[in-house]
């Protein structure tokens, strides 16, 4: 029996302990999960997400369950999370989602696509051509949802509420078939929705917002950061990357965001103590975020045209 | 035996069992129900199985292996291990011990089941050999890779004894077969 042998049993045994803790507050969320995709329009379907989703949190959030209530359940498909300024889109998993670079970007996937376009895309030396929306009359049989940066709020809509956020409408008068815009003014989102009968719907129903996204990025870059820590960076073990829009018209807004790997965070402690490229408080949108082992955080920020080259960058 | 019996019995264990395979707890909380969902299929057209909690841990190892491999081509957005800071605790080895989790987060797929069923589970090589689908001789070098990563591993480099634990050691301890 060695030392390592004796600490991974010891730590198995300890770190068992960790979900029975983290199990009750599972449970708790576990309605909301968004990794469950319930399709709108097919109450079966539904129903037996309902019913798996609702059996299988039961034995160890209430009663005993019965093994009857099973019957005709089927595990719903998996699902994919698409964010954009704060918005996240809910989708199936085997949707195609393009995030336009410099050259486009995106995954054919099944026919059903969720394309996002930023106002000004970093380090690109012209805008890229977008995809403008479906204007087939022909019947629509895929969906296709394209997020983009809002370029004018101005103009008459019909307002509503979307993922708690005020929204409206808006016609695009483009010719028959052309979807309505959906606008969230708030947060610098219009969305396109050519969808099938009651796709539009299933569409928002998927829709949350989430001020920090999973990485711990805000949605909204944070007016500047505190002066680095040298000593938290140097003793990192984990970090992330934010990487925040040019030049939004209306704010400037997350465009996406990535874990650092083992290596990036060394490659960013390399930046900051060899050259000095990133002082304090610069307004950069593209943020770095370190963590030591024990919580501790520090932020490092570089200008979107002159980040280090050898550092990951959260958008194509 | 009824079904709820048998989630009542085991559905605690394989919680922590998939927690401590895929380090993430929503995670395990799938990983469980998967295992418990499939179960519930065999349990309608074949009855009970022999052993039930043996049968839903094959399932979880079966499903957190496959699950590895589609992560990269399946999820765009998700909370990463390193995300997520490790609690300051002052007692004794915990420093240590958090470290080990965090660089067993970082081996393979197959290298942390086989660590985790045969040093959480107890289990012989015999039978990890059979739930993760390769050879016992497979298992000893897994095991013995493991461990040589864990040993290089910077976090764990300066507090745990520096010797690579070989496959023949394995067999001399006895815990090929089955001894812990």
């Amino acid at each position: 029996m060695t030392d390592l042998e004796d600490l991974v049993r010891a730590t198995l045994a300890e770190r068992a302990h960790d979900v029975d803790r983290v199990q009750l507050n599972a449970v708790a969320v576990r309605p909301a999960r968004t990794r469950r995709w319930v399709a709108v329009g097919s109450v079966a379907a539904a129903a037996a997400a309902i019913v798996a989703a609702v059996v299988l949190i039961a034995p160890w959030a209430g009663p005993p369950f019965r093994s009857a209530d099973l019957i005709g359940a089927e595990p719903p498909p998996p699902t994919q999370q698409v964010s954009f300024h704060g918005i996240t889109l809910t989708v199936p998993a085997s949707w195609g989602v393009g995030r336009f670079g410099c050259f486009g970007s995106g995954a054919p996937g099944d026919g059903n696509t969720v394309t996002i376009i930023p106002t000004n895309l970093p380090n690109c030396p012209t805008h890229p051509s977008t995809p403008g929306p479906i204007t087939t009359s022909a019947p629509v049989t895929r969906t296709s949802v394209t997020l983009q940066a809002l370029t004018s709020s101005d103009g008459p809509g019909t307002a509503t509420t979307v993922a708690g956020h005020p929204a409206r409408w808006v016609d695009t008068y483009g010719p028959e078939g052309t979807p309505p815009l959906l606008q969230l003014p708030d947060v610098g989102v219009q969305m396109s929705i050519s969808a099938p009968a009651g796709g539009t719907a299933t569409v928002l129903a998927g829709l949350s917002y989430t001020p920090l996204d999973a990485r711990g990025c805000d949605a909204q870059l944070p007016a500047s950061s505190p002066d680095v820590d040298d000593t938290v960076l140097a003793a990192a073990v984990s970090g992330a990357v934010c990487e925040y829009d040019v030049s939004g018209p209306d704010g400037t807004f997350l465009l996406g965001s990535r874990t650092l790997t083992a290596a990036e965070i060394t490659a960013l402690q390399r930046a900051v103590t060899g050259s000095r490229a990133a002082p304090s408080g610069v307004d950069g949108t593209v943020l770095y975020r370190a963590t030591t082992a024990d919580g501790r955080s520090t932020e490092v920020r570089f200008d979107a045209n002159s980040a280090p080259a050898d550092l990951p960058r959260a958008y194509p | 035996m009824e079904f709820a019996d048998v989630v009542a019995e085991h559905g605690h264990a394989l919680v922590r069992t998939a927690y401590l395979l895929c380090h993430d707890a929503s995670r395990a909380e799938d990983l469980a129900q998967e295992a418990l969902m499939k179960a519930h299929t065999r349990w309608q057209r074949h009855g009970p199985p022999e052993h039930p909690g043996a049968y839903l841990r094959r399932i979880v190892v079966t499903e957190y292996l496959g699950w590895r491999r589609r992560r990269a081509s399946t999820e765009l957005v998700g909370v990463d291990l390193d995300d997520v800071p490790a609690a300051p605790d002052a007692t004794t080895g915990v420093d240590e011990r958090d470290a080990a989790w965090r660089a067993m987060a970082t081996l393979p797929a197959r290298q942390r089941a086989v660590l985790v069923l045969r040093y959480y589970e107890g289990l012989p090589d015999r039978e990890i050999a059979t739930l993760v689908g390769v050879s016992e001789a497979t298992v000893r070098s897994l095991a013995s890779r493991a461990f040589a990563t864990l040993r290089d591993h910077p976090s764990l480099a300066n507090s745990v004894s520096s010797r690579v634990v070989t496959p023949q050691e394995y067999t001399e301890s006895g815990r090929g077969g089955g001894s812990a």
